[in-house]
């Protein structure tokens, strides 16, 4: 669907210069774009790759010549990534409304929604409760008495087991898992886990008489809050007595672990392949880097940021950025890998001596 | 290799630059190294030269060693150097 200029720009709260009438299809990178294309170019970074392209509209960066740029139009954005935000959101599909399949199981207890989308081959247990104006794809699977709010997104392939509570607005990509069972396991005597941290590593790890790992349910359930997105093939562990829960506005990439009874404040990021272990408590705006970790039991306070790869093994104060496995603040990492990397010049140094 | 060409080179690796890509007046911004690549260029420059930089990672700005430029990256790598035969 064509767009003006100046549509375009009123959407993303900022100003057009130039033919503002010209009509545009789609965005584009500025090299690959053609005639009809509205060429993004926020930064000076993108302004040689406009001449390679053909585009005659473009969002530039506060500044830009656009004129000389070779553009008859021009968006100008102070804040590239936002009017990123509006301007993908304006130019995307909306997704295909086609009812209810007939090729999906619904238990008659369920309660659907008005102007509800549900995919083929879903199967809908008993007492679901699904919002106005939600759409699921196909081949999604949803417990008895799962909840879902009003205009979540459920992409395909995901599972929501019992005792799951979804707020308004959730999206789910393809492959959340959302309520499996907690990996929660208890031996009759104190475990080697349980020894190993209580003396830090001194005590002899032996055999114990009975190695069982004897199971602990989860009977908690997850509650999600409202306007959370999860990313594909990421899952959230049900809690054992109370519900795991996951605050509003949290967005989780794919590819993370959240387990059992973790509680996640509101407006967090967590990247992919992090992952948090049972029962830690995160704050809210906490920023958890790609492939970071957060042992159990632990609390990091509010916003919090932890840089790709961090371990955290101890309570985290709000407002601070870790770094490193342990994760220290990031100053002091910086600190000790300097010197780190100096150690290997300061032994020869005083070997000389 | 003059001080100066070294210099320029392991700033170039850094930014995966050629050598002919840096101009003496580039700030490392212009040539895209960040907070982590900065600290990263210091410890080259430390390990080539035998030198320690009297740098603040915390603060890149405040020590003694000028980044405000290649020029000014050249200039205090030379006289660190220069202290160093004295």
């Amino acid at each position: 669907m064509a767009h003006r200029v100046k549509d375009i720009a009123a959407a993303l709260g900022a100003d057009a210069f130039g033919a503002v009438e010209l009509l545009v299809n789609g965005a584009s990178e500025p090299a690959s774009a053609g005639p009809d294309d509205l060429a993004l170019a926020m930064s000076p970074a993108y302004g040689a790759a406009l001449g390679q392209g053909r585009a005659r509209a473009g969002v530039v960066w506060p500044g830009a010549d656009w004129q000389a740029l070779g553009l008859e139009a021009a968006i100008i954005a102070p804040r590239a990534r936002l009017a990123m935000a509006h301007l993908t959101q304006m130019l995307d599909a909306d997704l295909p409304r086609t009812g209810i399949s007939p090729q999906a199981a619904i238990d008659p207890s369920a309660q659907i929604g008005a102007n509800v989308t549900i995919g083929a081959f879903c199967v809908i247990g008993a007492d679901v409760v699904i919002g106005e104006g939600a759409w699921i794809a196909d081949q999604v699977s949803i417990a008895p008495g799962v909840q879902i709010g009003a205009a979540c997104q459920i992409h395909a392939g995901v599972r929501l087991q019992r005792g799951v509570h979804l707020g308004a607005r959730v999206i789910l990509h393809p492959n959340v898992v959302i309520g499996g069972d907690g990996f929660s396991f208890v031996t009759a005597e104190p475990s080697n886990v349980e020894k190993a941290r209580e003396t830090l590593g001194e005590a002899a790890m032996d055999a114990p008489d009975d190695p069982t790992w004897h199971r602990i349910h989860s009977l908690g359930g997850v509650v999600i809050g409202d306007d959370v997105e999860v990313g594909a093939n990421a899952c959230i562990d049900a809690g054992t007595i109370r519900p795991t829960r996951v605050g509003n506005g949290t967005k989780i990439d794919s590819l993370v672990q959240v387990g059992h009874n973790v509680i996640v404040g509101a407006h967090c990021l967590l990247c992919a392949q992090a992952g948090v272990a049972g029962s830690t408590v995160i704050g809210d705006r906490v920023v958890v880097g790609g492939k970071a970790g957060i042992a159990d039991n632990l609390k990091v306070g509010d916003d919090v940021v932890l840089g790709g790869g961090s371990v955290v093994l101890s309570n985290v104060p709000a407002g601070r950025v870790m770094m490193g496995y342990p994760a220290t603040k990031m100053q002091v990492h910086i600190e000790s890998y300097k010197a780190l990397r100096r150690l290997p010049r300061i032994l020869r140094d005083l070997a000389q001596r | 290799m003059s001080i100066k060409d070294q210099v320029i080179a392991i700033i170039a690796e850094q930014a995966m630059l050629e050598p002919s890509d840096i101009q003496m007046e580039n700030t490392l911004e212009d040539i895209g190294i960040d907070s982590l690549g900065l600290v990263e260029s210091i410890f080259a420059i430390e390990e080539t030269f035998d030198i320690s930089v009297p740098f603040n990672a915390n603060d890149p700005t405040a020590g003694d060693f000028d980044i405000s430029s290649v020029a000014a990256i050249v200039a205090a790598v030379e006289k660190l150097k220069s202290e160093q035969a004295a």
